[in-house]
């Protein structure tokens, strides 16, 4: 409900009850008898409109008569309406009709005065002034765009000219838009329209020709939509009326106004009061609440016998400028523009304007209340953070020690008792509800390992230190789990160690790939021995083959000539010298062999028989290990020097006991051994036997092991045991080779004890 | 080209395996000529003169697969036959990549030498045959012009002879003039001869010798 309408609702409502009171107080003292003031007889006014009831225009006017009459309370008045409806109802057949149902329906109350709202209402009763309402005089209630006519010889009528908003509006328009250059006039189809439009031509003609006009009349309303949104820059429109579309439709202008206006590219203005809000800027209007309340006075004035011409000419109306506050932020127009005294409407005052205080104390009441809120969420989410930096942190430590594969674990000394972590229980191979004890941890070591890791605790428990050890664990399954061990020994208060703390971690696979490593390392080392001893070789038998072939050539050309008739002896002559030299030439290449085989002579020198043995034993320990051999060393107490050179008699038993081992492949897991003895034989030497338990020596082989390029392994090269025996012979020593009556073989060579050992 | 009959050359460092090698061969019928080392022999002037090498691998300077390189860029190759005392796998891949006869150990039986060299003679034979009918094709393609071989060029990838004065910038009649001249210069009758002829020529690949 706008403000306007509000006020008047309120008026009207005061209005109300001041004439009850009126009434009432009237009506007690006619009762009181008191000289009787003679009332006033009821007067009848109809008010006959151009249009139809809900006209908006005409819902206005008529609420303002009928406030006016209301309140006048010196006069009771009977109001009538009756509603022409031309637009709808149009003809002069139709205008016949109602004159005759008026007449008719008048005849026993007819009206003291008649307004006519609308220049169609006016002209009906004026032309038909003889036959209706003769008697009453009229009030002419027009508006904008209604005719007046020029001389009115009734004198009975009274008319007060609306004044020409149409051209105030225009130059309203070209004052707010200073740049327009075409002004497009909006117009209906419908006879009022044109009648309207034409008036409207008329006063332009006043006008002057400052701007273009177009007119945008006879066309539909989707035509007319068409064209309103395709209007070029700098256009305004004007809205006269449109009660009717080219195509026939009936509107009210109001409604015509809504369903064009959304489309429209330019501002549109127009003078009707009751187009404000539905889409124009504004205009220069003379409001229809005016108009209306300036008939209902002019009609009292006229019903108390006043002149009617005269009465109207003292009457007259004052346009105002009012505009619709939506539609200037919409073409932003800046209200500062606006004519001063202007009405703007439909205006947005802010939340802020109208609830100040309200808005100010909600607000900061908000705000205090956020502020606790705020703090709240800030100490919830510091212990948030503080909880999940706890969580974090633990569990942080507990992937970190996952990841490590750690095994954490406590040794109470006091108690013998052993606390560990799931991860070190699953580690040693206990179920996580198994008691644990020393006794029990110890089971599960591999016992070779259980000496030394008591060793490593009894150090660290005098030490009261920190340790690190590597033991092997024979697991429950039977596999075999190497765990490194880091432990710190805690003393308690009176120095005495209370426990051990320590962490294990699996290192299987870490020894596995040494292991592994070390069995590559050999491999190598292997492959190299018999790439070289290849090389050696090829060398050889190239060198050979050489005379050999040249051997052969000659033969075979010897033969070749001696088939001949006559052979030509002196070149069989020269053929068979050149064999001879050949032969020779190959005995020189294997001259030069063994040369090269023995060019290095031997460094003999006293040499200790267990540090020779030892030396060697610490070069084969990991390859035994690897190839799973027991190796056994004894080497008898008080031995005597021998006379040698260390190399070389240590590559032989390296050798012997590599062959030794290779004698084993294929051999079961708890049979695979290797002992190595050195013992007196005689005064003289010493004797070093190499005995293995495999297979022995097939008895037809057993007389070659000692050939050259003789070999019983697969890819054996056949020279080991012929250098061997070579390097023995040289220090004047013995080598040869039996099986055992248990199995397997045993090689044995002997040494000449040093002169010095000797002597002594 | 004078005729001489082919004349198995023998290089090895090794005089007395060369001496008797040059024995066997001539007893058994061949013309032999001996070379103490690679350089030697190609330092002869009928270094391809009809013929083979026997050769050894390994020897002093030059070695037998340098010979073969060597040997390779001449006009005439000769084919090659190689004698080692001890084989290794490499080298002996090596040498049969280059297209050597055979390879063989020096200790190999009489046939199988004599075999392999009556096989080497065969195949230089045989190249150069071939070589002498190539040269006799190409010799004939000398008497072309410069734009001749071009329009040939053409005419073997089967192109019409619109397209070829398209592609020449030339009149198609004259294209026809210049076919007619290719034809009669190397005196054959159809394209599908043309073509045939060019292609054993080898003139228009890659490794045949450059345009005059």
């Amino acid at each position: 409900m706008s403000r306007a309408k509000q006020e008047r609702w309120r008026g009207r409502l005061f209005y109300l009850t001041t004439a009850g009171l009126v009434i009432l107080i009237w009506g007690n003292v006619t009762a009181g008898g008191q000289a009787p003031v003679a009332p006033r007889p009821s007067q009848r006014v109809l008010v006959l409109y151009s249009d139809e009831r809900l006209l908006p225009a005409n819902l206005i006017v008529d609420e303002a008569i009928h406030a006016v009459f209301t309140a006048d309370t010196s006069n009771h008045i009977e109001l009538h309406s009756e509603f022409l409806d031309v637009a709808r109802f149009p003809g002069e057949e139709q205008r016949q009709r109602q004159r005759d149902f008026f007449r008719e329906k008048y005849r026993e109350r007819p009206p003291d005065l008649v307004i006519a709202v609308g220049g169609d209402a006016f002209a009906f009763l004026e032309e038909r002034r003889a036959g209706l309402f003769s008697g009453a005089p009229i009030v002419y209630c027009s508006v904008a765009g209604d005719p007046h006519p020029e001389h009115l010889s009734d004198t009975r009528i009274a008319d007060v000219p609306v004044p020409d908003t149409a051209t105030r509006t225009l130059d309203m328009m070209l004052r707010l838009h200073p740049d327009t250059r075409l002004v497009a006039v909006v117009s209906g189809s419908g006879p009022r329209d044109r009648q309207y439009a034409e008036i409207f031509r008329e006063e332009l003609t006043t006008f002057g020709n400052s701007v273009a006009f177009t007119w945008l009349t006879n066309l539909s309303m989707e035509e007319l939509r068409g064209e309103l949104s395709r209007l070029p820059d700098y256009t305004v429109v004007l809205y006269l009326t449109m009660f009717q579309d080219a195509a026939g439709k009936t509107f009210t202008p109001r409604q015509a106004l809504d369903a064009f206006a959304p489309v429209s590219r330019a501002p549109i203005y127009g003078y009707y009061e009751t187009y404000v809000g539905h889409g124009i800027v504004g205009g220069s209007m003379v409001t229809f609440e005016d108009i209306g309340r300036k008939a209902a006075q002019l009609s009292i004035r006229v019903l108390a016998g006043e002149d009617a011409q005269a009465a109207a000419r003292s009457e007259s109306y004052q346009p105002v400028s009012m505009f619709d506050w939506r539609q200037l932020q919409r073409w932003k127009i800046s209200e500062q523009r606006l004519p001063p005294g202007s009405i703007v409407r439909f205006k947005e005052t802010s939340y802020w304007e109208q609830h100040r205080w309200i808005i100010v104390a909600a607000v900061s009441l908000f705000l205090l209340e956020t502020l606790l809120i705020a703090a709240l969420l800030v100490q919830l989410r510091r212990r948030r953070v503080a909880e999940a930096s706890v969580r974090e942190n633990a569990h942080r430590m507990s992937l970190a020690v996952d990841a490590a594969n750690f095994g954490i674990w406590i040794r109470d000394l006091t108690r013998n008792e052993i606390w560990a972590s799931d991860k070190w229980r699953e580690l040693f191979g206990f179920t996580p509800s198994e008691r644990l004890d020393l006794d029990r941890l110890l089971q599960r070591l591999h016992p070779d390992d259980r000496e030394a890791l008591q060793e490593v605790w009894t150090k660290a428990l005098t030490d009261g230190a920190s340790y690190e050890t590597e033991f092997r664990l024979m697991l429950p399954d039977g596999g075999l789990r190497w765990i490194s061990s880091r432990g710190q020994v805690e003393s308690g208060a009176n120095g005495q160690p209370v426990r051990i703390r320590g962490a294990s971690r699996d290192v299987t696979s870490r020894k596995q790939a040494e292991q592994e490593t070390q069995l590559l390392r050999q491999q190598i080392a292997h492959v190299g021995r018999i790439t070289m001893m290849g090389q050696l070789a090829s060398a050889l038998a190239h060198e050979i083959n050489q005379p050999l072939g040249a051997i052969l050539r000659n033969a075979e050309a010897a033969e070749l000539f001696l088939q001949e008739a006559s052979p030509d002896l002196d070149e069989i002559r020269a053929i068979v010298a050149d064999i001879r030299k050949d032969d020779q030439r190959a005995g020189a290449v294997i001259d030069r062999m063994r040369g090269l085989l023995k060019r290095q002579p031997l460094d003999t020198r006293p040499l200790d028989v267990g540090e020779l043995v030892g030396d060697v034993a610490a070069l084969v320990q990991a390859d035994a290990a690897a190839r799973h051999v027991k190796l056994d060393f004894a080497v008898a107490g008080d031995l005597p020097a021998v006379r040698g050179d260390r190399v070389h008699i240590q590559q032989v038993l390296l050798n012997v006991i590599l062959n030794g081992m290779d004698a084993l492949n294929g051999a079961s897991r708890g049979n695979r051994r290797v002992s190595v003895t050195a013992s007196l034989d005689g005064a003289q030497t010493v004797e070093i036997a190499v005995s293995d338990t495999g297979n022995g020596i097939p008895a037809d082989k057993i007389a070659h092991v000692f050939d050259p390029f003789f070999s019983t392994k697969p890819n054996g090269l056949g020279m080991g045991l012929p250098i061997s025996r070579t390097i023995i012979e040289a220090h004047g020593g013995r080598f040869w080779a039996q099986n055992n009556n248990s199995g397997g073989a045993t090689f044995r060579f002997t040494l000449p004890i040093a002169e010095e050992a000797a002597a002594k | 080209m004078t005729v001489t009959a082919p004349t198995v050359r023998i290089v090895d460092d090794d005089r007395s395996f060369l001496t008797a090698t040059s024995r066997l061969l001539r007893a058994s019928g061949f013309a032999v000529q001996a070379f103490a080392s690679a350089s030697e022999f190609l330092a002869q002037r009928d270094a391809d003169a009809p013929g083979c090498v026997v050769a050894d691998v390994r020897m002093p300077g030059m070695n037998g697969l340098d010979l073969q390189s060597a040997l390779a860029r001449t006009r005439n190759p000769l084919p090659l036959l190689f004698l080692t005392g001890h084989g290794d796998i490499p080298s002996t891949v090596r040498a049969m990549r280059g297209g050597a006869v055979d390879f063989l150990e020096k200790r190999a039986s009489k046939e199988r030498l004599l075999d392999a060299v009556k096989r080497a003679l065969a195949r230089d034979a045989q190249e150069r045959e071939e070589r002498a009918q190539q040269r006799e094709l190409l010799s004939r393609f000398d008497a072309l012009s410069k734009r001749e071989l071009e329009v040939l060029s053409h005419v073997v990838q089967g192109r019409l002879n619109k397209q070829i004065a398209a592609d020449l910038g030339i009149h198609e009649r004259t294209v026809k003039l210049h076919r007619t001249a290719i034809t009669t210069k190397l005196g054959v009758q159809s394209v599908a001869e043309l073509t045939r002829l060019t292609d054993e020529a080898g003139i228009f690949t890659a490794s045949a010798p450059t345009f005059p």
